[in-house]
């Protein structure tokens, strides 16, 4: 290869915008200064559509829907996840969750690049538009989800900060002034109380930044609640494509079986919510869980277990 | 508001459902029934099931990885594959093991269950004019969700028991009839009625255009469909264009090239003319066999007639290699492959005279010969080239110690075609299901808490005689403040 497609130039602009503000998003966790954060945000904002202007230049370069192959994919999960980040970053004033958030868009990116697919033809599988349905949703649902666990992971964190905040500081009366505002205002406030000193201190004090364990159970939620319905149409769509393209809706080929594991333990998380006992620390492993489960999915299904869909490849 | 640290709220719900009347404490088999259709209860199937289907995925499958890598698994793996088996969990069939279908059904019972509970309550809360609340259409929606995830199930069982599905090769030209005979595997669904279409399809043409890297951009069957000798349907059929009539769908599934053969014994008749399925992974070379159980010829010496086989390799570009040694090797050229495409097509014969071993049945196997009651034909084995549209004479001893000679011709290439033939009238009901599981689903989700949004803002707005916008866009989302309440 040796000319560069400019679809794969924008790529690394936007990946090394987000390198930056990964960067900038750590040093906020060191610093705790908002300018960090919101400087950091701002490159992810500047990297933003130079990622979108990179899905739309390989789709000219390959004409075809960008969603054809290991890389496009990776490549459009992550935009889905940036997409999102951003969202909740402008309207809820979060920035912890950059970290999480950054560093998954970065890995998904550099994985797109190590399996550089360069633009070409489709496979006759994939000339479908029940494709263009079921990738779209598959990829935005998993864009989506991952945030479930993003903020699960920081509930499971904020938990234990608050346990050691309470064990060091001998009472409730010391963290009585973490509070939270309400809903939106929650994720930008909740100023760490007085917690002991050394090292796990200083964890606990950053992240007792974060909101109040509830608001992000709640969040944790809300994302099971937007993704868990687009990951089940995306499963559907495919089933409905199989049937189209092999005659058959249902296999139990690894990349079926791993969408439907994906799927059981989000359903299984949805129980969990309602179940006594099971609703708070539970419920948040089992979106790590489904976390990884979704990367399994998306990598070790097509790249070490073949199946009909080994074609996502290349 | 909340923190952690504040005393746990309210637990509105210390179980999942709230106990049925009459099912706690009575009888041991009422106490057993009110577990077994807990949510708790599902929570266990579902992650059974989850550990079950995990293994699938790592595990090579039966029917849906290669037949070899689930041998290598077994050979692999026996004691652990024996145990599991005794367990009702044979590795390499999972999805069709014994315990997936106790745990599927165990699930599936209380999912029953708890969808006609559920059910009768709600219609009873209905007739009797509960109110409307936001609640009401939750529980609506989770019903339907249930319901519909129920008949899902029965969608597909309908569809797999009363159809059927099965494997058809049909070459360029040929005809071949919608009956069992015509099918290399078949399976019939327990309660289909036995009844075939009988339609005839007409393999017009097959055509698979290659792209400037060799790979085929397009596979595509030109078919016809007869219907009582009447022509209803000519239709290209491709991955994603499936030929359907009445019920009855051809999909392309894969294609492969089938050299046209003949043979003629020693005493010139015919004794093979037939078309031979190859196999291959890509298409630039591909393997098949030749069996001629009827060769009608007898070695000298020998009481009964003789068979020949051969191990075919073809190359539809072959790509003459240079000659290295020149011992007066049979195949005095050897090829490699090339590309898809039929440029210049030469088949390797590697022949062998004896018995093809048909009559113990060990090897009825149309793509494997059993050379163990063979000799090969040439003493080191070695294969001769067959170019296209060319015959080749051979040799055998005959009588008075003098030789006989028989031909064998590469007399065409056409390819075959493979198809996935089946009937699942299953499938509109399916995608019905399909339909209603997301009405459900996002009726529970969104409906209630939007409704609850939506009556909350009223009663906001209400309170804030008016000035309150911005008080009532900075409330908390819903879900989140619900989830805190219930707490
Ligand atoms: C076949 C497997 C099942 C799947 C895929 C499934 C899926 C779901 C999903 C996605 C939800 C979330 C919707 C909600 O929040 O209400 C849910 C809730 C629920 N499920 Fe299931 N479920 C299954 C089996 C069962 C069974 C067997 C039971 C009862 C024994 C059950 C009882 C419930 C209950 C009580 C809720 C809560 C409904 C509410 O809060 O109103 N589920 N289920």
């Amino acid at each position: 290869m040796t000319d560069t497609p400019l679809s794969l130039t924008l790529f690394g602009v936007a990946v090394a915008f987000y390198v930056a503000a990964l960067v900038g998003f750590l040093a906020y966790i060191s610093f705790r200064r908002r300018r960090v954060a919101d400087t950091a945000l701002a490159l992810v904002a500047l990297g933003w559509p130079f990622h979108v202007a990179a899905i739309l230049t390989r789709a000219f370069e390959a004409g075809h829907w960008p969603l054809g192959n290991i890389y496009e994919y990776s490549t459009g999960i992550s935009f889905v996840v940036v997409t999102t980040f951003l969202v909740i970053s402008l309207r809820a004033g979060q920035r912890l969750l950059g970290v999480p958030a950054m560093i998954l868009a970065i890995a998904l990116m550099a994985v797109a690049y190590m399996l550089y697919v360069p633009p070409g033809n489709l496979v006759p599988a994939l000339h479908s538009y029940w494709l263009t349905i079921h990738v779209t949703s598959m990829a935005t649902a998993s864009g989506l989800l991952v945030f479930s666990s993003f903020f699960a992971m920081f509930f499971l964190a904020r938990r234990w900060a608050d346990g050691y905040a309470l064990a060091t500081a001998g009472g409730a009366s010391r963290v009585g002034g973490v509070s939270g505002g309400g809903g939106a205002a929650v994720m930008t406030s909740g100023g760490g109380g007085g917690v002991g000193g050394g090292a796990g201190g200083s964890l606990a004090g950053a992240l007792r930044k974060l909101p109040s364990a509830r608001t992000l159970d709640g969040w944790s939620f809300r994302f099971v609640m937007i993704g868990f319905p687009v990951w089940t149409f995306g499963v559907m769509m495919g089933a409905v494509w199989g049937e189209h393209a092999w005659g058959r809706y249902w296999g139990w080929d690894p990349k079926e079986t791993f969408s439907f594991i994906v799927w059981v333990v989000f359903a299984i998380y949805l129980h969990a919510r309602v179940t006594y006992g099971w609703r708070e620390t539970r419920a948040a492993l089992i979106t790590v869980v489904g976390l990884v489960a979704i990367f399994a999915d998306l990598y070790a299904v097509n790249l070490w277990i073949a199946g009909l869909h080994s074609y996502a490849r290349a | 508001m909340a923190t952690a640290t504040r005393p746990p709220a309210r637990l509105t719900r210390p179980t999942a459902r709230p106990p049925r009347r009459g099912a706690r404490g009575r009888t041991s088999l009422g106490r057993f029934w009110h577990q077994y259709t807990r949510m708790r209860t599902a929570i266990y199937f579902l992650m059974g099931i989850l550990g079950i289907v995990l293994i699938g995925t790592f595990v090579p499958q039966q029917f849906s990885s290669a037949d070899q890598k689930v041998t290598e698994f077994v050979a692999a793996h026996q004691n652990l594959n024996d145990l599991f088996t005794h367990l009702g969990l044979p590795l390499t069939s999972v999805f069709v093991s014994p315990l997936f279908y106790v745990l599927l059904a165990s699930l599936y019972i209380a999912l029953l269950s708890c969808v006609i509970t559920r059910g009768r309550a709600l219609v009873g809360r209905t007739l009797r004019g509960y109110p409307r609340s936001p609640q009401y259409w939750g529980e609506w929606g989770s019903w339907l969700f249930h319901t519909s995830f129920f008949l899902l199930v029965v969608a597909v069982v309908f569809g797999k028991a009363t159809g059927f599905d099965g494997i058809m090769t049909i070459t360029e030209g040929q005809r071949v009839a919608e009956t069992p005979a015509s099918y290399d595997t078949l399976q019939e669904g327990m309660l289909f009625d036995g009844r075939h279409s009988g339609y005839v399809v007409h393999l017009n043409s097959f055509r698979a255009p290659l792209q400037s890297n060799g790979m085929p951009s397009d596979f595509v069957s030109n078919m016809t469909l007869y219907d009582s000798g009447r022509p209803v349907v000519t239709k290209d059929v491709r991955v994603n264009e499936f030929l359907g009539y009445n019920g009855v769908d051809f999909y392309q599934q894969d294609y492969g090239w089938a050299p046209h053969l003949l043979v003629r014994n020693p005493a010139g008749e015919v004794v093979s003319d037939t078309d031979i399925q190859m196999i291959s992974d890509n298409k630039t070379a591909s393997t098949g066999v030749l069996k001629v159980p009827d060769y009608n010829y007898t070695l000298p010496g020998q009481s009964k007639p003789t068979q020949i086989g051969a191990k075919l390799v073809l190359y539809p570009d072959a790509q003459a290699l240079p000659q290295v040694s020149g011992t007066g090797n049979a195949l005095n050229v050897s090829y490699a492959p090339g590309t898809a495409a039929a440029n210049n097509p030469v088949l390797e014969v590697q022949l062998f005279v004896g018995n093809l071993g048909l009559d113990n049945g060990s090897s009825q196997d149309v793509f494997s010969l059993d050379t163990g009651a063979m000799t090969p034909y040439y003493a080191s084995a070695a294969a001769f080239a067959l170019p296209l549209h060319q015959t080749t004479t051979l040799q055998l001893p005959a009588a008075n110690n003098g030789t006989a000679g028989f031909t064998i011709s590469f007399v065409d290439l056409p390819q075959f075609s493979l198809f996935h033939v089946k009937k699942d009238n299953g499938v509109p009901l399916v995608y019905t299901t399909f339909i209603l599981t997301m009405v459900g689903l996002l009726t529970k989700l969104y409906l209630r808490p939007f409704l609850e949004r939506r009556r909350r803002r009223r009663r906001t707005v209400l309170q804030a005689g008016g000035r309150g916008g911005s008080q009532v866009l900075e409330s908390p989302p819903t879900t989140v403040r619900e989830e805190v309440l219930t707490r």
